[in-house]
C-alpha cells in the first residue's frame, strides 16, 4: 500500500492519512461515536448474507464495510463492538446507528480504508477518528 | 467563503460532503446542479415529485420557481434552485424564518404520516380496488408537492449545520470532547425507535419492486435533545466569555435540529415510498399472476397520469 518505514504520511483525495512507525499502520478518518475498542476485524462483504453464523462470528468483532449501510448491515451493528466505513460522514445512516447502540465508529477512511484487511487486529477510537492496526 | 457578522468563516464548498455528491454543469450559460447524482429517479417517480423541486425556492426563500429536469440516467438536474448557504444562513440564523417553517412543515409531515397508515389499512384489506390505488397514488403527488420544499430545510444542508457548530465548538473543546458533546446532541428518535422496531429501512428512496418490507416512522423532532447532553453541561460550567457560550449553544442547538430532521426525511419519506411500492405490487399481482414484478416495474416507465388510466384500463379488462 505504500505505507512503509517510521513516519511515512500519505494524503489522498479525501483528506484522510496514513502513516506507520514500527508495527502498527494507522489511519485517520472521521469520529462519529466516541469510545475506544480493540479486536479482530470483520470486513463485511457488500453481498454478504447475514446468517446467524455470520452474526456469531462479527460478535466482539469491529465490523468495516464499504458501500450503502442497509438494513442487513444495521442488522450486524447490534452484534459488533466497533464499525468501519470507508465513506459517509457525522450525520451518516451508519453513525446515526451506532450512536444509539453506544458503538465506536469511524467513518469516512476514504482510501486509508484498502489497508484494513479482514481478521487483522485493530483498535479504533471513536471520537479522534484514528484507527491503529497492528501487522 | 461567507463571514457571519461578527462570527465565524465558513467554507461552504469544504463542509464534508463528498465531491460525488454534486455535480454542476452550464448549458447555454445557465448553471444546472445535479444534487446526490448516484440517486436515481424513475419516470413515475420524477413526475409525482417535480412540483415539489420546482417550488422549493418559492416556499423557502419567495423567489421564482426552479426548473427540474430528469437526463437519460435518471439523474435530477436543478436550475434557479437556491445554493446550500442560501438555505444554510437563514436555518442558522433567522429564527423567525425557521420557526415559520417548522411549523407547515410538521403539518406536511403529519399528513404524509397519516397518508402512510391509510395505505396500509387498504393493504390490510383482502381486497384492493383499483380506485383505491388511484387514490392514494393521486395523494401522493398532492403531499409531495407539499413536503418536498420543506425536505430542502436541511436536505443540503445539515453538514453545513454541523461544520458551525464543530467551528465555535473547537475554539473551546478538545476534538474528544466536540465529538462527544456532537454525538450526544446529533441524535434522533425515530433511530432510536427504529432501532427498538426493528424497522431500519432500505437506504435508496427510490422505488423498486418487489417492495422493501413497509414500517411506520415511529417518533418526533426532540429539540431538547442538546441540552440533556453531559459534555455540553460540562462546557457550559467552564465556558468564558458569556456571549461565546450563547453562540455555542445556538450553533450548538441548530446542528441537533438540523440532525432531526435530516432523519426524519428519511424515515418519513422511506416509510411513504415503502407504502407507495407495496400498493402497486399488490395490485400488480392481482391482475398479473406470473409475472407481477415487471408489471409493476412497468408502472414506474409512465408518468403518473399514465400510470393511473392504465391501473384503471387494466381494472376495467378484469371486471369484463
Amino acid at each position: 500500500m505504500g505505507v512503509s518505514g517510521a513516519d511515512h504520511i500519505m494524503w489522498n483525495a479525501h483528506r484522510n492519512w496514513k502513516w506507520s512507525r514500527g508495527s502498527t499502520v494507522k489511519a485517520k478518518g472521521i469520529g462519529a461515536c466516541p469510545g475506544k475498542r480493540s479486536g479482530r476485524l470483520y470486513i463485511l462483504e457488500e453481498d454478504a448474507t447475514i446468517s446467524d453464523k455470520v452474526m456469531v462470528a462479527i460478535a466482539d468483532c469491529i465490523i468495516a464495510f464499504d458501500g450503502a449501510f442497509s438494513p442487513r448491515r444495521a442488522l450486524c451493528a447490534r452484534s459488533c463492538i466497533g464499525m468501519l466505513a470507508r465513506s459517509g460522514g457525522f450525520t451518516c445512516h451508519a453513525a446515526s446507528i451506532c450512536r444509539e447502540l453506544n458503538i465506536p465508529c469511524v467513518v469516512g477512511l476514504g482510501e486509508a480504508f484498502d489497508i484494513l484487511k479482514d481478521g487483522s487486529m485493530l483498535t479504533i477510537d471513536g471520537s479522534t477518528g484514528l484507527v491503529e492496526i497492528e501487522e | 467563503m461567507v463571514r457571519f457578522r461578527n462570527l465565524a468563516a465558513v467554507d461552504f464548498t469544504a463542509h464534508g460532503t463528498q465531491v460525488d455528491e454534486f455535480l454542476v454543469t452550464e448549458i447555454d450559460g445557465v448553471k444546472w446542479t445535479c444534487i446526490r447524482p448516484k440517486r436515481q429517479l424513475t419516470r413515475l417517480e420524477f413526475d409525482v415529485k417535480v412540483e415539489g423541486f420546482c417550488q422549493t425556492p418559492v416556499v423557502l426563500l419567495g423567489a421564482i420557481p426552479a426548473v427540474c429536469r430528469l437526463d437519460d440516467e435518471k439523474r435530477v438536474w436543478y436550475s434557479r434552485f437556491p445554493e446550500p448557504h442560501e438555505i444554510a444562513i437563514s436555518f442558522s440564523l433567522a429564527d423567525e424564518w425557521l420557526s415559520a417553517h417548522l411549523v407547515q412543515r410538521r403539518i406536511a409531515f403529519e399528513a404524509v404520516k397519516s397518508q402512510v397508515d391509510e395505505i396500509h389499512a387498504a393493504l390490510d384489506e383482502e381486497q384492493l380496488e383499483s380506485e383505491t390505488v388511484v387514490v392514494h397514488l393521486r395523494s401522493w403527488k398532492e403531499l409531495c408537492r407539499k413536503v418536498f420544499p420543506y425536505m430542502f430545510l436541511v436536505l443540503t444542508t445539515d453538514d453545513l449545520a454541523l461544520q458551525i457548530a464543530q467551528i465555535w465548538l473547537d475554539r473551546h473543546c478538545s476534538l474528544e470532547e466536540r465529538t462527544t458533546i456532537l454525538a450526544q446532541t446529533c441524535r434522533s428518535v425515530y433511530v432510536q425507535n427504529a432501532i427498538k422496531n426493528g424497522a431500519v429501512p432500505k437506504l435508496s428512496k427510490s422505488i423498486q419492486f418487489p417492495p422493501s418490507p413497509r414500517f411506520r416512522a415511529d417518533g418526533h423532532i426532540d429539540r431538547s435533545i442538546f441540552l440533556r447532553s453531559e459534555a455540553l453541561a460540562d462546557l457550559v460550567a467552564r465556558c468564558e466569555p458569556w456571549h461565546e457560550l450563547q453562540t455555542i449553544l445556538h450553533f450548538t442547538e441548530r446542528a441537533s435540529l438540523a440532525f432531526q430532521l435530516s432523519e426524519e426525511n428519511f424515515y418519513v419519506m422511506g416509510s411513504l415510498t415503502a407504502a407507495i411500492e407495496n400498493l402497486l405490487y399488490r395490485f400488480a399481482t392481482s391482475v398479473a399472476t406470473e409475472n407481477p414484478t415487471s408489471l409493476a416495474e412497468s408502472y414506474t416507465r409512465l408518468t403518473l397520469e399514465e400510470c393511473l388510466v392504465n391501473i384503471e384500463s387494466t381494472a376495467s379488462r378484469r371486471h369484463r
